[in-house]
């Protein structure tokens, strides 16, 4: 009976080894990767994908190995690991292979909240990385925003930005946000950042869909405070970027 | 020379397969009109993006870790590790807790590696600092912290601080030289043919490394096991926290200096999470939480939880786990409240 049980759980233990392999080397190869954590990670999943594989074969050898012996298996070295105990090992398994990939969304920043500051962390993307070429995103513009306080300076500034929609309590009722969410090192550190756009076409626009906003600054009103606000010259709707998340 | 062959031949097998099985998932299931895919509603959908964001960044340390636990287990007698120990009784104490960085033990594997050691003559304190500190100071643990916190204050404080604490415990215990005074008598009695680095009786062989290697990914594949079910179940609480719990809650406790000190200290000792990958737990409140609660944290949870705690019981006396619980946890909570009140980071 014990006998059978180190089999049957040996060979759950490579299947659940095995298949996580596939689940990382799944979403390294079809591009969501990026949805879970920061680019400069993915090497450590590739990483990840020849260990797993490695311990699996190894498991798969002692199977091999114990057949071979028969009757007179040794006493393995085990630690008291119950059914359960490499069960639970299989919910991460089938959440990562059954669920499809989607980045975090305005669902996530129901729970998280959204705000107006630039998370400051170090260890993120070094200045050299993130070659600046192009509009300015939502991140460079609130990083703009700190070091200058008096939102009326950057009147008439020219924005273009992308980013999903999120409505807020604390929006007026022509106000919408275009926010991304920022991640320095994978998705439990996510938060949610983004500028408010000015627009009679508010209540059109429905959370989590991907726009693209080109206008101007001007200072508006924000929760009782004066903040920069774009008034825009164009919303079109934009499709999600490969790499959603802006690194800090 | 055969058997190397053919091992070759199955990891080349595996590998194909498993990127057989990608390509299938990928493309030919869809075409056959078979898409696995569960679709959630929007929040079950976040809870689960988070939820495997935190395994997928977590697992390669956990692995890693693993490998090193499996490595050290099989190849590293209890006597290499002695032979790094000076004779002076405090620079000994002080070597204790850096152990890890040269031996790295994941907090789980300190347990039988101490008992060892006490076997081969090792003073108390030195056992002491290195039952701490080893946990947090070694290779893996350090890089995973970098992950999680880059080159911050949370990184430095976590490393200077598990230094101190586990310096300062092993140093209390040099006041209690005699280990019979210390550990319970079964610690020092060697183990018969149970544990993982000894080859049962009966099948004396010369083991070539091919087979010592086979035998340390073994030990590592049930580490990972092991401590991936307290990954999970950690990751679980994390997420439920992060995406189930109202924002204004979280914030409420976790700005507040002291009683986030206090809630972050007793997650840690519950969540048993294993200290290669307790930086990403701890990563999921860095925007509710203070400084100083997530540095507890990250000091406290390796050196104390409730699996350690059980594991102390199997070879320390009883008085003894209560200081090793008691000592730890005040530091913890006085890093916490004089960073959080006095030096505001």
């Amino acid at each position: 009976m014990w006998k059978h049980m180190n089999r049957l759980e040996t060979i759950l233990k490579a299947v659940i080894l095995g298949g996580l392999g596939l689940m990382f080397y799944s979403k390294i190869t079809d591009g969501t990767l990026s949805f879970y954590i920061n680019q400069r990670f993915a090497w450590l999943s590739f990483v990840a994908v020849l260990i797993l594989s490695a311990l699996a074969l190894t498991l798969v050898y002692r199977l091999i190995e114990a057949r071979g012996r028969g009757e007179g298996e040794e006493h393995e070295h085990t630690h008291g690991v119950s059914w359960g105990g490499v069960g639970i090992m299989a919910i991460p398994l089938l959440l990562g292979l059954l669920v499809p990939a989607r980045p975090l969304g305005a669902s996530a920043v129901n729970s998280r909240g959204i705000g107006l500051s630039a998370p400051q962390r170090a260890g993120s993307i070094t200045q050299a990385q993130r070659a600046v070429t192009g509009p300015k995103n939502i991140l460079d513009w609130l990083r703009d925003f700190a070091q200058n306080p008096d939102p009326a300076a950057f009147n008439g500034q020219a924005v273009d930005v992308i980013g999903f929609v999120y409505r807020d309590p604390r929006n007026a009722a022509e106000q919408i946000w275009v926010s991304r969410f920022a991640i320095t090192c994978c998705v439990a550190d996510a938060s949610a950042v983004g500028l408010l756009v000015q627009t009679g076409q508010a209540a059109a626009f429905t959370n989590d869909s991907w726009i693209h906003v080109t206008g101007k600054l001007m200072a508006g009103q924000f929760a009782g405070e004066s903040v920069p606000v774009i008034i825009p010259d164009k919303i079109d709707p934009a499709q999600q970027p490969d790499n959603p998340y802006l690194y800090p | 020379m055969k058997m190397t062959r053919k091992r070759l031949i199955s990891f080349v097998a595996l590998v194909l397969a498993i990127l057989l099985g990608t390509f299938a998932l990928d493309n030919l299931l869809p075409v056959l009109g078979v898409t696995p895919a569960v679709y959630l509603p929007d929040l079950a959908q976040t809870y689960v993006t988070t939820f495997v964001g935190l395994f997928i960044e977590a697992a390669p340390f956990l692995l890693l870790g693993s490998i090193a636990a499996g490595l050290i287990t099989v190849f590293v007698t209890p006597d290499d590790m002695a032979r790094v120990i000076p004779r002076n009784k405090y620079l000994a104490t002080a070597m204790g807790a850096l152990i890890g960085m040269i031996f790295p033990v994941c907090e789980c594997g300190v347990v039988p590696v101490v008992r060892r050691l006490y076997q081969k003559g090792l003073p108390t304190s030195v056992g002491i600092a290195f039952i701490l500190g080893a946990p947090v100071l070694n290779p893996v643990v350090i890089a995973s912290t970098y992950a999680a916190f880059g080159f911050s204050t949370i990184f430095w404080a976590r490393i200077g601080f598990t230094f101190l604490v586990a310096l300062g415990v092993g140093l209390v215990f040099t006041v209690q030289p005699d280990l019979l005074k210390v550990v319970r008598p079964t610690t020092l009695m060697p183990v018969m043919g149970g544990s993982s680095d000894m080859i049962p009786a009966g099948s004396i062989k010369i083991e070539t490394f091919a087979t010592r290697l086979q035998r340390s990914f073994g030990v590592a594949a049930d580490e990972f096991f092991d401590m991936g079910r307290y990954l999970v179940i950690g990751s679980l609480i994390a997420t439920t926290l992060q995406t189930l719990i109202p924002q204004q809650v979280l914030v409420s406790i976790g700005n507040s200096p002291v009683t986030s000190v206090i809630a972050l200290c007793a997650l840690a000792f519950v969540l048993s999470v294993c200290s290669t990958v307790d930086a990403f737990i701890a990563l999921s409140f860095v925007n509710t939480f203070t400084s100083g609660s997530i540095i507890a944290f990250l000091v406290f949870g390796p050196m104390v939880d409730i699996k350690s705690t059980l594991m102390f019981l199997g070879v320390f006396r009883r008085k003894v786990v209560v200081y090793l619980f008691v000592l730890p946890l005040l530091a913890a909570i006085l890093i916490g409240l004089v960073i959080n009140l006095n030096v505001g980071w």
